[in-house]
């Protein structure tokens, strides 16, 4: 009794572990939070145009781009690049850099009502996001 | 013509009662990462649901018992522990998204933050409880639901590929990431078949004095109500297939749902995505915060009746109140909504054996059913059910680490 036990116990422990290793940084979660980041930066510029249309009001488009300008931020800093070849990690983070600062212009440009500026910003957020998401991730290491 | 009403009533409570926070967040997820692949999910799910919520109607209105008092007297107050613990939490987890739902709702109007709107919201479903009925609950909140009929709208207005939503209906293996797709099938599936509609259901058949002559309109609402419901969260689907998928956003917040409607509908989709989901979660969070109560005083023994003034179910009320202050914690402290809108459907997907088996028994015991016990066929649909929830209960909180992020 106790030796199939053991190996339940055995067998548990395992999975655990290799649960516990899905949580851990690698090139698959790498390309999963730039895939992420490049579609918080469309969604800043999908609800931008919204505003601009007068579909949604600018107390929310204001809300909805800072939160994504702060998610950008964040992503930015995040360790799962360290999996990443330093040149690859570092064009990843600049272009990071770029959309969370002009995501923030952009938040920034929809409580001033500049309508002129909202359209530049989402014609270079668009460049930016699309310069993202053609960083190549290798995901097969 | 009463008769009409009610099974107009019933259908109307199934539509407007189908969506909240749950159900919309994975169906927007599903349709914007999976395009129309995972509309079978939605499909089983509201299938599964009429069928359960049928036999917990049906179990009421002939022995007048409801599900957690049938489990208690049937298996014992040990056995009926159990589903009493497990349901009490995945219902506080479930129940505090519906909360953080409604603040968002109302961050999205004002930029105040949700976390501000919690209490308040919370103050108020408990309002309405205590000063309330069964029926301003069960019908009132039901009825204003009928907004998220916008849904359906928006996704016909935006003419989406009939030949790639009727091929969605059917199951298929996944053509990327498949951890993903199954943890969106399972929190699809537990955001459907939520074990408290059926406790919820069974105790609002008592309440309303079900007997056998309102087992046509069980059988209409379940079907008809839970069906159209269905529909309602494709149509949230395919909006987010249509408008989301192309341009390649994933959804990562509730901040990016409004873009579903907007897109379909304008300014005036703007304000009924707000409405829809405000009061698709107040709806849903009253409902739980009821559940809990009726799940403790059933089992317990207690007095209970929404009809009844508080003073009269003391207990019964005060369980009520306490689900719904312990359940404005989580958003208070800032948890995310999204994210723990998707650990509590896996959660409750992973909760639905213990309930579903002991139903199962239930419905097939002539002391309680008499000459209205399940048939093969209906046996055979909750025995495929059973299954399928167990490998959910298996496969969830592998799924969720895997593939939830």
């Amino acid at each position: 009794m106790a030796a199939p036990l053991r190996r339940i116990g055995f067998e548990t422990a395992t999975l655990l572990v290799m649960l516990a290793g899905c949580g851990g940084p690698s090139p698959k979660k790498a390309a999963d939070e730039r895939d992420h980041a490049a579609s918080a930066a469309r969604s800043a510029g999908m609800i931008a145009t919204a505003w601009d249309s007068g579909a949604v009001p600018g107390v929310y488009a204001s809300h909805a781009v800072g939160q994504m300008s702060a998610g950008l931020a964040q992503a930015e800093s995040a360790g799962v690049w360290s999996v990443l070849p330093v040149a690859q990690s570092s064009a990843i983070r600049k272009e990071l850099r770029t959309l969370a600062v002009v995501t923030a212009r952009l938040d920034t440009a929809i409580r001033r009502n500049d309508r002129t500026a909202v359209a530049d910003l989402h014609g270079y957020l668009l460049d930016h996001g699309r310069a993202l998401t053609d960083l190549p991730i290798d995901t097969a290491r | 013509m009463k008769r009409l009403v009610e099974i107009a009533l019933g259908i109307v409570t199934g539509i407007g009662g189908f969506l909240e926070a749950g159900s919309l967040a994975t169906a927007a997820q599903a349709g914007a990462d999976f395009r129309f692949d995972l509309i079978w999910a939605l499909i089983l799910g509201a299938g599964c649901l009429a069928f359960l919520v049928e036999m917990c109607g049906r179990l009421s209105a002939i022995s007048k018992h409801t599900v957690p008092d049938a489990i208690r007297e049937r298996f014992g107050f040990r056995f009926f522990m159990v589903p009493l613990v497990i349901m009490q939490l995945v219902m506080f987890l479930v129940m505090a998204t519906e909360l953080g739902g409604v603040g968002i709702a109302l961050q999205l109007i004002s930029g105040v933050s949700y976390r501000w709107w919690c209490v308040p919201v919370g103050l108020l479903a408990w309002a309405l409880l205590w000063k309330g009925t069964f029926g301003l609950v069960e019908k009132g909140v039901s009825v204003l639901g009928l907004v998220t009929l916008a849904f359906v709208v928006g996704a016909f207005h935006l003419h989406p590929p009939l030949a790639g939503v009727l091929h969605g209906a059917v199951p298929r293996l996944p053509s990327h990431d498949g951890a993903h797709y199954w943890f969106l099938a399972v929190s699809i599936l537990g955001a459907s078949i939520s074990p408290y509609l059926f406790f919820f259901y069974s105790a609002g058949a008592v309440e309303d004095r079900w007997d056998v002559s309102q087992l046509s309109i069980n059988r209409i609402t379940a079907g008809a109500g839970m069906g159209f419901g269905g529909i309602v969260a494709i149509g949230a689907l395919v909006l987010a297939a249509v408008v989301l998928h192309p341009a390649g956003i994933k959804v990562d917040s509730f901040e990016q749902l409004p873009l579903l409607l907007t897109s379909a509908l304008g300014h005036w989709g703007f304000i009924l995505f707000v409405a829809s989901l405000a009061v698709a979660c107040f709806g849903a969070a009253q409902e739980i915060a009821l559940t809990s109560a009726y799940l403790m005083a059933q089992g317990f023994g207690w007095r209970w009746s929404e009809n009844l003034p508080p003073s009269d179910d003391a207990r019964f009320s005060l369980t009520y109140t306490l689900m719904t202050a312990v359940a404005c914690l989580p958003a208070l402290a800032g948890v995310d909504v999204l994210k723990l809108t998707n650990i509590s459907m896996v959660v409750s997907a992973a909760s639905l054996p213990v309930v579903v088996m002991p139903l199962l028994v239930i419905m097939n015991d002539r002391r309680y059913l008499r000459d209205y016990c399940n048939g093969w066929f209906a046996n055979g649909v909750v025995g495929a059910i059973v299954l399928l929830a167990f490998v959910l209960a298996v496969v969830s909180f592998p799924l969720m680490i895997a593939g939830g992020g």
